[in-house]
């Protein structure tokens, strides 16, 4: 299973972690396409679409944040220089860019491209795309220029061959170009041509070209007829159109036909859909890692946060088990680091073995002897709403109920909120992030957001020391060292709550076969309809 | 009458500049900074700065209105601040499937409302049932509605499609259209026809029970359908049309429901979005769609009122 990654939240990758870290430094040139020998069935039209989504940008170097484009959805009309492991661990695939090479300090990665790609809009797909592409991204605030801060320079080497210079070493990169939207080449003339309007329409050279698009509404994606694999493509058209937000009405949507895909998120949904979806036979529910995870990032720098005692707090009198069996009937797991459950995400034995490393399991006496010893621990918890609230309220409730802790829930709009993190007014917020596979990511928020410090990243190199190490090795037992090392200084400092994980879970047409799932998304490159 | 036309028209400016300055203040009121929002994780407060310049964000809220409204009068709606996407175009896209439900959804309450009308005054004892049902279905909120029709009609049935929109353009043409757009029409219109009907039905009860030309009428020994037909209908049908032009604004409510539920890709969606997004010129932009549609819906239904019932047309025109 391929995974990608979709930051969902501006705190989202502070908490992000999983170590599918490879120690592939070069790549062999023999792509095998899963798309290829399918026997289509006659007369299925071979046409699709995918509920819930609402693009504001196709253009994820727009300046438009985390309004932009997943890579899920981008992928298909940008394609991607590389392509991630079949399987974590494997070896990267090639894909617009054939062979990579990395020099002895991971400071240098040199990229070949495939020779003879066009853009969509007949301009060549090149080194000097490439080299536009970054120094767009590393000169504009994006959605890109999260994943892409660590690049220094791109140097054109010939027309197939492209350098890409570190300001430190990042063994991480090529990670970036397999999961995130980091690896988008777009054409650089239709770049230049829209200017900023481009974003209504995007030009690349993957396996799909947008036909229409109505922001916040529909899009379509029709095949690219010149794309270097066009044989795997079978879909003629991929649309993805804005069925809402309500699960129980885009469940429906599925089971009535009207749209072939909608993902539900385990840790966010309600879990009444999933239990409906699971009993239809016309539907089928494909279930990825554990990759999501709700998460409270805590304000460390004002009361009463700032308390060490506080944040131990609001772990001890956290009954994660209950809390979710109660919120998500079990479709979502308890979450004891800042990180999905599956193995993928757990160092050091895994998700099984990690609640008994938790420094601060759940024990009333001594969380109700901390909130004593403060004198009480009263706060608001913001969230965006929906069924964030629902769990913010089951928060609430359990800290009241076992150690009388007053946590005051208020919603928040996306803009409120993200300008309420940014400022750092704020004392706890339930979030959500994930899909992230690399812990790059974790070091770049860490380190680089506005709102790092007030989350304690900034400042403590006892979790950014490791992260930098991380980033310099590609030795599978060292990271996983390094990783629980960070995780273990995470929680004992308690500067994030972990609270949730749980997969996306897809609810399609049974007679969709050939989509690649990911961290936050999937992609349709080789999909097609069997009945 | 043209006086009457031309007050209504400065009326509507002036509740057009009301609404879209209370809208302005408001929207802008709403914590949160747009630029934050917009520039995402890394924004960095000097690209924060520059686009507070570039939105005239800092300017005072009363100078950016009168900002807006200036390119308003020369026909400048502007461009969405999230997508680029000109206000003009996603209103051009938004206003026919928005139309056309509201269309839809007053064709069926009105149908409904005389058709549970006339089985009422034929039968009196249909008028408790009537009664009954109306009470039901408007104690059942639209969404809910909309969700049991899809259940029955296309995830049991496989009858009618869920998705509410096809473009008359696209393949399938009006039938598609059409056929699409019967559920979302009906869900809207269930909510409105009880208020219809309870209008129609006691303003036709009065004139037959109370009016005494009905009286001399069945004396003459008029036959009934000419009675109901040439003098009680016009005569109890006033309130109804002016129900009719009030409710069309009250249903914009139930439009923005029905159109998440069914994915219809109007003027509510639109709005709702910008909202959520602090999207001020797409959110101006569809309130003044609205604002001058409900207004002009409310000069139609007023004139045609005046047609029917000379009466209103005296009073109205001296006044």
């Amino acid at each position: 299973m391929k995974r990608r990654t979709r930051l969902t939240y501006s705190l989202a990758a502070l908490a992000t972690t999983a170590l599918v870290i490879t120690g592939c430094s070069s790549g062999s040139p023999s792509p095998t396409p899963s798309g290829t020998n399918v026997v289509l069935p006659a007369g299925v039209t071979q046409n699709i679409t995918i509920g819930g989504f609402s693009l504001n940008t196709l253009d994820p170097g727009a300046a438009t944040g985390f309004n932009g484009p997943g890579e899920a959805i981008v992928q298909n009309v940008f394609g991607e220089l590389v392509d991630p492991p079949a399987t974590p661990g494997g070896d990267y695939v090639p894909d617009l860019a054939t062979a990579w090479k990395y020099n002895a300090d991971f400071t240098q990665l040199t990229l070949t491209l495939r020779p003879n790609v066009t853009f969509t809009d007949g301009t060549p797909f090149d080194a000097a795309a490439v080299k536009f592409n970054y120094d767009r991204y590393t000169t504009t605030t994006s959605r890109v220029s999260q994943y892409v801060g660590v690049i220094a320079s791109t140097v054109v080497v010939d027309p197939t061959t492209v350098q890409i210079n570190f300001t430190t070493p990042d063994t991480n990169f090529l990670d970036v170009l397999a999961l995130t939207v980091g690896g988008s080449i777009q054409s650089p003339t239709a770049i230049q041509k829209g200017a900023d309007k481009y974003g209504l329409n995007i030009v690349g050279a993957g396996p799909f070209m947008q036909s229409a698009y109505t922001p916040g509404t529909q899009l379509d994606l029709v095949p690219n007829p010149n794309y270097w694999d066009a044989k795997s493509t079978h879909l003629q058209k991929v649309t993805y159109l804005n069925t809402g937000v309500d699960p129980s009405v885009n469940y429906q949507q599925v089971a009535s036909g009207a749209i072939q895909v909608y993902q539900v998120n385990g840790v966010n949904s309600s879990p009444s859909v999933l239990t409906d979806a699971k009993g239809n036979s016309g539907i089928s529910v494909v279930t990825t890692d554990d990759n999501q995870y709700l998460f409270l990032p805590l304000n460390i720098t004002t009361a009463p946060f700032n308390n060490p005692a506080a944040r131990q707090a609001l772990d001890y009198c956290m009954d994660r088990p209950t809390l979710a069996k109660a919120v998500t009937q079990n479709f979502g797991n308890p979450a004891w680091i800042d990180g999905g459950s599956s193995t993928l995400y757990y160092p050091g034995g895994g998700y099984s073995s990690y609640p008994s490393k938790f420094p601060y399991p759940f024990d009333t006496s001594k969380g109700t002897a901390l909130v004593s010893q403060l004198g009480g621990l009263s706060f608001d918890l913001y969230n965006m709403g929906g069924q964030y609230t629902v769990v913010a309220n089951a928060l609430a409730q359990m800290w009241k109920a076992n150690c009388g802790i007053n946590a005051t829930v208020q919603t928040d709009t996306p803009p409120a909120l993200a300008t309420r993190i940014t400022s750092g007014s704020y004392s706890a917020v339930l979030t959500i992030s994930g899909g992230l596979d690399d812990p790059s990511f974790f070091r770049t928020f860490q380190t680089n957001t506005p709102q790092g410090k007030y989350t304690g990243g900034v400042g403590h190199p006892e979790i950014t020391g490791p992260i930098s190490e991380a980033t310099q090795t590609n030795d599978p037992a060292k990271l996983a060292s390094l990783w629980e090392e960070v995780w273990k200084q995470v929680n004992t400092q308690g500067f994030t709550i972990p609270v949730l994980s749980g997969p996306i879970y897809y609810l399609q047409n049974t007679c969709l076969q050939g989509s690649q799932y990911f961290g936050s998304g999937a992609t349709y490159r080789y999909a097609y309809l069997s009945c | 009458m043209l006086r009457l036309i031309l007050e209504r028209l400065v009326q509507m400016v002036i509740v057009v500049f009301v609404v879209t300055l209370a809208a302005f203040t408001l929207v802008n009121l709403l914590s949160g900074d747009i630029a934050v929002y917009l520039l995402g994780d890394h924004a960095t407060p000097e690209a924060v700065a520059a686009l507070h310049a570039q939105l005239h964000l800092d300017d005072p809220i009363i100078i950016r209105y009168f900002d807006w409204l200036g390119d308003v009068l020369q026909g400048n709606l502007g461009t969405s601040v999230v997508s680029h996407y000109p206000v003009v175009k996603s209103l051009t896209n938004a206003i026919p499937p928005t139309f056309e439900l509201m269309i839809g959804a007053q064709i069926v309450g009105i149908t409904l409302a005389v058709v549970t009308t006339a089985a009422a005054i034929k039968w009196r004892w249909t008028d408790r049932l009537v009664t009954g049902v109306a009470l039901l279905v408007n104690s059942i909120p639209t969404f809910v509605v909309a969700l049991i029709l899809i259940i029955i009609f296309s995830t049991t049935l496989h009858l009618l499609p869920s998705i509410g929109w096809v473009a008359p353009t696209s393949a399938g043409g009006w039938g598609k259209n059409i056929v699409a757009m019967i559920m979302p029409s009906v869900a809207l219109g269930l909510g409105i026809f009880p208020e219809y009907m309870r209008i129609l039905r006691s303003d036709i009860r009065e004139q037959l029970d109370r009016e005494e030309y009905v009286t001399l009428a069945w004396m003459k020994g008029l036959r009934p359908t000419r009675i109901f037909g040439k003098h009680v209908a016009p005569n109890s049908v006033g309130g109804f049309i002016s129900m009719i032009a009030t409710t069309t604004a009250l249903l914009i409510s139930g439009v923005v429901i029905v159109e998440q539920v069914f994915a219809i890709p109007g003027i509510g969606k639109m709005m709702l979005a910008a909202i959520d997004s602090h999207d001020t010129p797409v959110l101006l932009g569809g309130l003044l769609t609205i604002v001058t549609f409900v207004v002009i819906i409310n000069l139609v239904g007023e004139l045609i009122y005046m047609r029917i019932d000379p009466r209103v047309r005296a009073t109205r025109v001296t006044a």
